[in-house]
C-alpha cells in the first residue's frame, strides 16, 4: 500500500475516534464553542486529505457532513440528538469506507446517496427562514433509533 | 531539511563555516516564519549557535499550534521499530541475568563494581522501552461514550457512564486484546444491568443508571472494574437458563451459593437476554470475554446484587512481554510460574497437621477448611523418574512444597520438590512444535542460561479438570459440586473400625481428618479429649473395639458445627467412593444407619448424628436430656412403601451441617429431597411452580424464620396444602404450639431422626388417607 495511504489511514483513524468521542460530548455541552470548531477542524482534515488523495467517496460523505458541522459552528443550527446521530452515522460511514480501504487499497464500491441527501437536508434548512417541527419519512437504513425526527424544511 | 544544529555548534563559533552550512543554515531561516523574512544577513554575519537553535524551536511552534491536542512532546513511530527494541532489550536482560549469575560464583571479582552499573541501567533500559510501549488505558475507552450514547437512545435507558483512572497505562499488545472485551463488557452492562428510567424509577433509584469503569495499578497488576447500579444478575432466569442448557440440576442449583450460579453466565454459550437486541444478546457471551482475558494470563470475577448492580474485575497483568515468576523444580528439572496466578506457597510435611492426604490415589489437601485438590507436577508431565514411580509422592520426601494457584474462582495446587525464586522473566513463544501442549504457555532462559518452560495454570486446569472427571475428588472448584450432588451421588469416605465390615459416612459431614497422637489424649468424667485448635474436642472410638491406649497416632474423623466439634476415632481411613447410597439393610445396631453395597462390598453407613448426640450434650441444644433411642420404632416411611413414586421434600435449613446430615438420612429413607439454605430461596422456587409432597423446616433462620415461612406457605395457593414439619431445637410445648398455629403439621426436635421420619411419613399417610377419604365422598 502506498505510504501516503497508510498514513492517511493511521491518522484517520485516530481523528474518528476523537471525533466519535468529542461529538458525545459535544451533545452533553451543545455550547463549547471550543469544542465545536475542533470537531469541524477534524472533520475538514480529513475532507482535505481524502481530496488531496483522490478518495472521492470518502471525500464526498466527509464535505456533505462538515457542512452540516459548519452550521452547528455558526450557531444557527441547534445541536440537537438527531442532529449528532446524523454526524455520527456519517462518521460510522466514513469508518466503513476506510476498513474497505485499509483491506482492499482502494475505495470500496458503495452508494451514499441517501446519507447524502439527509445531510444536505439538514444543512439546507439554513436557507429556510425558520426550522419547524414537520416529520421527515423515517430513514431507510442504518439510523439506530428507527424514527428520527428532523427539523428540516418544509418535508 | 537538515538541522544545522545536528553538528557540534560550540566548535563553529568564530570559525570558517563552510558552504554547506551556511546553506542548511539559511533553509532554517528562511523555513522559520519571523518578524524578519529574510534570513541571509543574520546568516551572513555570523551564524552563532543561538539563532541556529532558535528557528529550530520556533520553526516547530506554527505546526503545533495547527495540530492543535496532539501534544508538542509525541512522536510518532513504527510499532516494529518498538518490538524490535523490546527484542533486543529482553535479549539484553537474559545476558544481564547471565552475567550477574556468573558474578555471583565469583565472590571478589573486579567485574563487580561495573556489572553492578550495567544491572542497574540495563533495568532502567528495560522499564524506559517498556514504557514506550505503554498507552494509557482511555484509548481502548475511547469508543466506549458513543456506544453508551447509541445505546441510551435505543433503548430509551438514561445512561451515565463514569471512567476512572484513564491515564492508567498499560502495554499495548495488552490493550489492544482487553479492548473487546471491555466494550463487551460495557455493553452488557448498558444493555442488561441497567433499566428502563421507569423500573429504575420503580425500584427507588434515580431514573439515570450508572456505569463506572475504574483502572488502577495494584502490584504489578491492573485492576479494571466495571460496575453498574442496574439489576444485577437475575438469579432465577440463570437458573432456568442453566437447567434449560441442562448444565446442572434443580437440586444441584438449591445447593449453590448465589455467587457460584452467578458465574455460571462465564459458561459458553450463555446468554440470559431476553431478547436479542442489536446490542447484545447474540450469544458471545461472557465466555468468549473471559477466555480472551484468560489468555493474556489475567482474570475475571464477579461479583452481583440483584437489584442492586454487578461488579466485574479484571486483573490482567502490565505486560507481556516481561513477567515476574515463580521458579520451581520437578523430577530435577526447572519451571516458571506467572506470579500473576500464583496465591500462596503452603508446605506440607509428610507428617502432622499439614500433610498431603491421598484419596484414591488423587492428593488432596486441607488447606484452612478447604479443601484443595491437587496435581504433582512430576505426573502431570509425566516425567517421574523410575524410582519415583513405584512409590506414592508422600514417601517421597518429607517436605513438598505446594504451589497454590487461582485459575477463575476456583484454587488448586501444585506439588513440586522445591521453591527457587521469583525473576523477572523473558516470555519467548513457544515453538510450533509444542505449541499444542496447553500446559505451556512459553518459554524463558534463565540466568544460568537454562531454556525452561513457562507453565499455564488455566491449561493446567483444563488438564486436571479432563484427567479428573472420573475421579472423586477432581480438579478446581468441584468440591462444592460433591457436595450438592446429594440426591445424585454421595461422596463417601470409607474407613475400617472394630470389624471388617467397611464403614462409610458421607464425606461433606466431615470438617477435617486428622491423626491424632494417642499420648495427646486427655480423660475427663470418663470422656476422651484432646486439645484441638485451642479447644478441647471430645473424642469418641467409633467402635468400642477401637482401642485409643497406647502409643501412636490413630485417624480421627473430625466434625464440627458452628463451635461444636467432635472426633470419631477409627482404625484406618481406607478411601473416598462416590455412589449412590441405596440402604438395603436396616442395622439395629445403634451409630449405624444401614448397610450398603459401596464400592462392590457390604458397607455400613454410620450415623453420625447418634455420636453427636451421645458426646455433645449440648449439641442439639435443648434435647440432649433424652436419651437418644434408635432402637424400636422400624423407619417405615416412603423407604417401606416400595413401588410408590418418590415423595419430594423440601428441606430448608440454613445451616448446611443440618442440611448435609439430613439430606442423605431422607434420601437413605426413599425421598426425593431437595435442600434449601433459607425459607427466601424457598419462596423463590415455590414463586416457579415447584411442587413437593412435604416440606420440613428449621425455625431459627436469618431473614425469614419458620414460623413467618410457615405463615407465607399457608397464604400461598400453590403450597397451601402441602403439609409441613417443623425442625427445631427449641421444642418447648409453646414453641410447638406456635408452630401448629402457624400451620405447621409436625414438629420434631432437630437431632431426633426417628421421629421425623415417623412424622414425615404418617403426615403422609394421612394426607393420603385424608385425600382418599375426599376422592371416595365426592
Amino acid at each position: 500500500m502506498d505510504d501516503l495511504i497508510t498514513e492517511f489511514l493511521t491518522e484517520t483513524n485516530e481523528s474518528l475516534e476523537e471525533l466519535d468521542l468529542d461529538l458525545v460530548n459535544l451533545e452533553q455541552n451543545p455550547n463549547d464553542k471550543g469544542l465545536l470548531s475542533k470537531i469541524f477542524r477534524l472533520m475538514h482534515t480529513i475532507k482535505g486529505t481524502c481530496g488531496f488523495l483522490g478518495l472521492p467517496r470518502l471525500e464526498k460523505v466527509a464535505h456533505h457532513a462538515e457542512n452540516v458541522l459548519g452550521r452547528f459552528r455558526d450557531g444557527d443550527l441547534e445541536v440537537t440528538a438527531e442532529y449528532v446521530t446524523l454526524i455520527f452515522e456519517s462518521i460510522d460511514r466514513i469508518k466503513l469506507i476506510v476498513r474497505g480501504l485499509e483491506a482492499e487499497g482502494k475505495e470500496p464500491q458503495g452508494d451514499d446517496s441517501a446519507l447524502i441527501l439527509k445531510l444536505d437536508e439538514v444543512y439546507e434548512g439554513k436557507v429556510s427562514a425558520m426550522p419547524n417541527d414537520t416529520p421527515t419519512p423515517p430513514p431507510s437504513h442504518a439510523c439506530p433509533r428507527g424514527k428520527t425526527q428532523f427539523r428540516g424544511p418544509g418535508s | 531539511m537538515e538541522k544545522p544544529s545536528s553538528g557540534d555548534p560550540d566548535l563553529k563559533i568564530g570559525g570558517v563555516l563552510s558552504q554547506d552550512e551556511l546553506d542548511a543554515l539559511e533553509a532554517a531561516f528562511q523555513a522559520a516564519p519571523g518578524p524578519e523574512a529574510i534570513a541571509e544577513p543574520v546568516a551572513e554575519v555570523a551564524a552563532p549557535p543561538p539563532p541556529a537553535s532558535a528557528p529550530e524551536t520556533s520553526a516547530q511552534e506554527p505546526q503545533d499550534s495547527q495540530s492543535g491536542s496532539v501534544s508538542s512532546q509525541s512522536l510518532r513511530v513504527n510499532v516494529d521499530v518498538l518490538e524490535n527494541l523490546m527484542t533486543l532489550v529482553s535479549e539484553l536482560v537474559l545476558n544481564r541475568n547471565q552475567l550477574l549469575q556468573i558474578l555471583r560464583a565469583h565472590s571478589e571479582s573486579e567485574f563487580s563494581a561495573p556489572l553492578q552499573r550495567l544491572n542497574q541501567v540495563v533495568s532502567d533500559l528495560q522499564e524506559g522501552v517498556m514504557k514506550t510501549r505503554m498507552q494509557p488505558i482511555g484509548a481502548a475507552w475511547a469508543k466506549l461514550p458513543r456506544i453508551i450514547r447509541d445505546l441510551s437512545l435505543e433503548l430509551g435507558k438514561k445512561i451515565d457512564l463514569d471512567m476512572r483512572g484513564q491515564d492508567t497505562e498499560l502495554d499495548r499488545q495488552v490493550l489492544d486484546l482487553i479492548k473487546d472485551p471491555l466494550t463487551h463488557m460495557v455493553r452488557n452492562s448498558g444493555d442488561h444491568g441497567i433499566e428502563t428510567p421507569a423500573a429504575r424509577k420503580a425500584a427507588g433509584k434515580s431514573e439515570t443508571g450508572k456505569i463506572v469503569l475504574n483502572a488502577f495499578h495494584e502490584g504489578g497488576h491492573i485492576i479494571i472494574q466495571i460496575s453498574d447500579d442496574g439489576k444485577g444478575l437475575p438469579l432465577e432466569r440463570i437458573k432456568s437458563k442453566i437447567i434449560e442448557k441442562n448444565l446442572a440440576s434443580a437440586e444441584e442449583l438449591a445447593e449453590m451459593s448465589p455467587n457460584q450460579i452467578q458465574q455460571f453466565i462465564f459458561r459458553a454459550g450463555f446468554s440470559t437476554a431476553e431478547k436479542v437486541t442489536s446490542v447484545s444478546g447474540r450469544g458471545v457471551g461472557m465466555d468468549v470475554v473471559r477466555t480472551n482475558i484468560e489468555k493474556i494470563g489475567g482474570s475475571i470475577e464477579l461479583k452481583s446484587k440483584e437489584g442492586s448492580g454487578s461488579t466485574f474485575t479484571i486483573k490482567i497483568p502490565l505486560t507481556l512481554a516481561i513477567v515476574s515468576a515463580l521458579i520451581v523444580e520437578s523430577a530435577k528439572e526447572r519451571f516458571a510460574i506467572p506470579q500473576l496466578s500464583v496465591r500462596e506457597l503452603v508446605m506440607a510435611t509428610s507428617d502432622g497437621e499439614n500433610r498431603i492426604e491421598h484419596i484414591k490415589g488423587t492428593p488432596v489437601f486441607r488447606l484452612r477448611n478447604h479443601l484443595l485438590p491437587l496435581v504433582s507436577l512430576s505426573t502431570l508431565l509425566k516425567i517421574d523418574t523410575p524410582a519415583a514411580e513405584n512409590t506414592l509422592p508422600s514417601a517421597l520426601a518429607k517436605h513438598q512444597y505446594i504451589v497454590v494457584v487461582q485459575v477463575g474462582t476456583s484454587d488448586f495446587g501444585i506439588i513440586v520438590d522445591r521453591v527457587y525464586d521469583t525473576e523477572e522473566i523473558v516470555v519467548k513463544p513457544v515453538a510450533k512444535i509444542l505449541r499444542n501442549i496447553e500446559l505451556f504457555s512459553g518459554n524463558t532462559i534463565l540466568g544460568d542460561g537454562t531454556v525452561i518452560m513457562i507453565l499455564d495454570p488455566n491449561g493446567i486446569a483444563r488438564q486436571i479438570g479432563e484427567v479428573d472427571t472420573d475421579t472423586k475428588i477432581d480438579s478446581a472448584g468441584r468440591e462444592e459440586d460433591v457436595l450438592s450432588d446429594y440426591g445424585k451421588k454421595t461422596s463417601l469416605l470409607l474407613f475400617s473400625a472394630g470389624d471388617k465390615t467397611p464403614k462409610a459416612v458421607p464425606l461433606s459431614l466431615v470438617a477435617r481428618l486428622e491423626n491424632v497422637d494417642l499420648t495427646t489424649i486427655e480423660r475427663s468424667s470418663g470422656q476422651m479429649m484432646v486439645q484441638y485448635r485451642g479447644q478441647l474436642m471430645p473424642i469418641l472410638p467409633l467402635d468400642p473395639s477401637v482401642s485409643a491406649t497406647g502409643e501412636g497416632e490413630k485417624p480421627v474423623l473430625v466434625f464440627s458445627d458452628k463451635n461444636n466439634s467432635l472426633g470419631l476415632m477409627v482404625d484406618e481411613i481406607i478411601d473416598i467412593a462416590e455412589e449412590h447410597i441405596h440402604i438395603q439393610l436396616d442395622s439395629g445396631q445403634s451409630g449405624v444407619m444401614g448397610s450398603a453395597i459401596i464400592s462392590g462390598k457390604a458397607t455400613d453407613i454410620i450415623d453420625v448424628g447418634y455420636f453427636l448426640s451421645k458426646a455433645h450434650k449440648g449439641w442439639f441444644k435443648d434435647h440432649g436430656d433424652e436419651p437418644f433411642s434408635s432402637e424400636g420404632a422400624k423407619r417405615n416411611g416412603a423407604a417401606g412403601s416400595n413401588g410408590h413414586a418418590k415423595k419430594r421434600v423440601l428441606l430448608v435449613d440454613d445451616s448446611p451441617f443440618f442440611r448435609n446430615m439430613l439430606t442423605p438420612l431422607l434420601s437413605m429413607a426413599g425421598y426425593s429431597v431437595v435442600s434449601l439454605e433459607s425459607a427466601l430461596a424457598a419462596m423463590k422456587l415455590c414463586d416457579k411452580g415447584a411442587e413437593f409432597d412435604i416440606i420440613i423446616s428449621d425455625i431459627e433462620m436469618p431473614d425469614m424464620d419458620g414460623f413467618q415461612f410457615a405463615q407465607k406457605v399457608r397464604d400461598n395457593s400453590l403450597w397451601k396444602d402441602v403439609p409441613m414439619v417443623a425442625l427445631s431445637s427449641h421444642a418447648t410445648p409453646q414453641d410447638v404450639n406456635r408452630g401448629m398455629e402457624m400451620g405447621f403439621s409436625g414438629y420434631v426436635a432437630k437431632f431426633d431422626r426417628e421421629t421425623l421420619l415417623n412424622t414425615l411419613s404418617k403426615t403422609l399417610s394421612d394426607l393420603h388417607a385424608k385425600r382418599h377419604q375426599e376422592g371416595g365422598a365426592q
